[in-house]
């Protein structure tokens, strides 16, 4: 094992954009993609992180940071932890210890899960195991030993296969796609605060039988869901509130601008970047796919896991997630005083994901999907900044000196960022919440939950089989008859 | 010259995969260099699709949408692939 964990710590001090076109070209020639293949896979990977690297350290820390330190100090807020996003938040999963080897790993687990009936969902969005090495990597660094992160990606891939299965159903009704579940680490994490919700809703009298009509809402807001019309918005505010001086127009103008302007710009550029991340995983992705889905061919009822991105179509999650938008901002500023230093900024448009699997989960109910992006916000900011030292300190493990650009500025306390997203997933909160008790109280309070989890899937699988088989055998007798 | 949109949740990963393979299937048919292909989110396809030939889409086809509407998700369960690239074929080689 030290021997294993020290080749790794070689690999990481190479630096992640020479690491991980090596790892990639590896786990590609191993799954078959071919060696041209594979390494021009692992160059556009590199391309991507470098690319990442760049808008995150020369945007952030020249402008944006600056300006909301800026911002902070005039009006004594307390939001000084920026959020980077969850496209980012992939390359620092991807790019710490855990993320390394978090594709073969996970392949091999769900794998292996299948085979005995513990998930029937394989998941095949391969781009997705960075929810698995995010988690991992937060415990990672609050245990101080990466054994314990490694456990913990796999439980958290147990339980997100489960949680995969268990709302299969709803999906494939909602989005009429037969067949698949989604397996997005994010979206998933909410489906047990959308049951809670709805066992207490479902309740109250009165309560239960309200439902409102979202859908028309997503036409008046059109172009500002936009990425670019957004941040350049935010960075407006932002910048009026850091920059604007009344007595000088002419000189802060020029300021509150380029603020505005550059926010815009990080929104279009990191999807851009990420998307060449994407793109280099792509062929391993499609090794990986093909490798999974031979090796469980001719098994029972399966389903095929997808990106919730398939799920975000959805009229009520797509009005309900542009609500959220200004929600995640207001609440970010009342939510001071309870603790929220978050500045919500790259993951405003996360609330789709959010509530991906969430809203089929309700049915579609307007009214409910509301109340639970209402609550899911508030728990993804005061999570998100609880855990923003960690996410801070992962970056950093990936190669993204956040404390260095950010802290360019000269003052303290600007040198923390963090992930909306998957940062403020009550998944992410539980796991750190347990480890930073004690590694081991972790370690075996996650794992239970996940091996009853399981069990409890098994169970259901195994029955499902039978009456499969008895509906098959009874067809027959009545053919007979 | 025909537009191609490619769209998903957010425009960066389940569009990249079916924007690679739409690309094999178009310059395997012998539309190469007779189409150009956009990706983006599916918030922004509305506005891409204004002067589009077909959308795929790996989510459901948004409200708004003129053109040709393509389900992208058989590209990445490849369970009704080959009806789904027949589809975009019948409407790209029109």
């Amino acid at each position: 094992m030290d021997a294993v964990i020290s080749f790794f710590s070689f690999l990481q001090g190479l630096g992640v954009s020479v690491m991980m076109p090596i790892i990639i070209t590896i786990i590609g020639a191993c799954l078959g993609a071919g060696f041209g293949k594979s390494l021009k896979a692992g160059l556009t990977v590199g391309v991507g992180f470098i690319g990442l690297n760049l808008v995150i350290n020369s945007l952030f820390g020249t402008t944006i940071g600056p300006a909301v330190q800026e911002m902070i100090h005039r009006f004594g807020l307390a939001l000084s932890v920026i959020d980077v996003g969850w496209p980012a938040g992939a390359a620092i999963a991807l790019g710490t210890t855990v993320g390394l080897v978090i594709i073969p790993l996970a392949l091999v687990v769900n794998l292996l899960l299948v085979l005995v009936n513990f998930t029937q969902t394989v998941n095949v969005d391969i781009w997705n195991y960075w929810h698995y090495a995010f988690v991992g990597s937060l415990v990672a660094n609050v245990t101080g030993n990466i054994t314990f992160g490694f456990c913990a990606a796999v439980i958290d891939e147990v339980v997100l296969l489960v949680l995969a299965d268990a709302t299969a159903e709803d999906c494939q009704e909602a989005l009429g796609m037969p067949g698949v579940s989604i397996s997005q680490g994010f979206s998933l994490a909410y489906a047990p605060v959308a049951w809670a919700i709805n066992w207490v809703i479902d309740r109250i009298p009165g309560v239960r039988d309200i439902d409102i009509d979202v859908e028309s809402m997503q036409k008046k807001f059109g172009v500002f869901g936009e990425p670019l019309f957004v941040g350049t918005i935010i960075g407006l505010i932002i910048g009026i509130i850091a920059y604007f001086k009344p007595g000088d127009v002419a000189g802060s103008i020029g300021k509150v601008l380029t603020v505005a302007i550059t926010l815009g710009s990080v929104l279009v550029l990191i999807p851009r970047m990420a998307s060449l991340l994407m793109e280099g995983l792509l062929p391993i992705s499609d090794a990986a796919s093909n490798f999974i889905q031979n090796k469980v061919k001719n098994r029972g009822k399966m389903y095929i896991g997808l990106d919730s991105a398939v799920a975000v179509g959805h009229p009520v999650t797509l009005s309900l997630a542009l609500i959220c938008i200004p929600l995640m901002v207001l609440f970010a500023v009342i939510l001071q005083p309870l603790g929220n230093q978050t500045l919500p900024f790259v993951d405003l448009s996360a609330g789709t994901y959010m509530l991906a699997v969430a809203v089929p989960v309700s049915k579609g109910n307007g009214f409910r999907g509301f109340i639970i992006g209402i609550i899911s916000v508030i728990m993804g900011l005061l999570i998100s900044t609880a855990l923003a030292p960690l996410i801070t300190q992962s970056a950093a493990q990936a190669g993204f000196n956040i404390t260095k650009a950010v802290g360019a500025t000269g003052v303290a306390g600007t040198s923390l960022i963090t992930v909306l997203s998957d940062g403020g997933s009550p998944l992410s909160g539980i796991f750190v919440l347990l480890s930073s008790i004690n590694a081991f109280v972790g370690l075996v309070a996650t794992g239970v939950v996940a091996v009853a989890m399981a069990l409890w899937n098994h169970k259901r699988i195994v029955k499902e089989a039978k009456e499969l088989h008895a509906e098959v055998a009874a067809e027959k007798n009545g053919d007979q008859a | 010259m025909k537009k191609v949109v490619v769209a998903c949740g957010s425009g960066i990963a389940t569009s990249t995969a079916v924007e690679a393979k739409v690309k094999d299937l178009l310059d395997s048919n012998g539309l190469k260099g007779e189409y150009s292909i956009v990706k983006c989110a599916i918030g922004d396809a509305p506005t891409q699709c204004a002067d589009a030939d077909i959308l795929i889409a790996t989510t459901a086809a948004p409200a708004g949408i003129k053109c040709p509407y393509v389900n992208g998700v058989p590209f990445l369960t490849t369970i009704g692939k080959a009806a789904a690239e027949q589809q975009i074929l019948d409407v790209l080689k029109k």
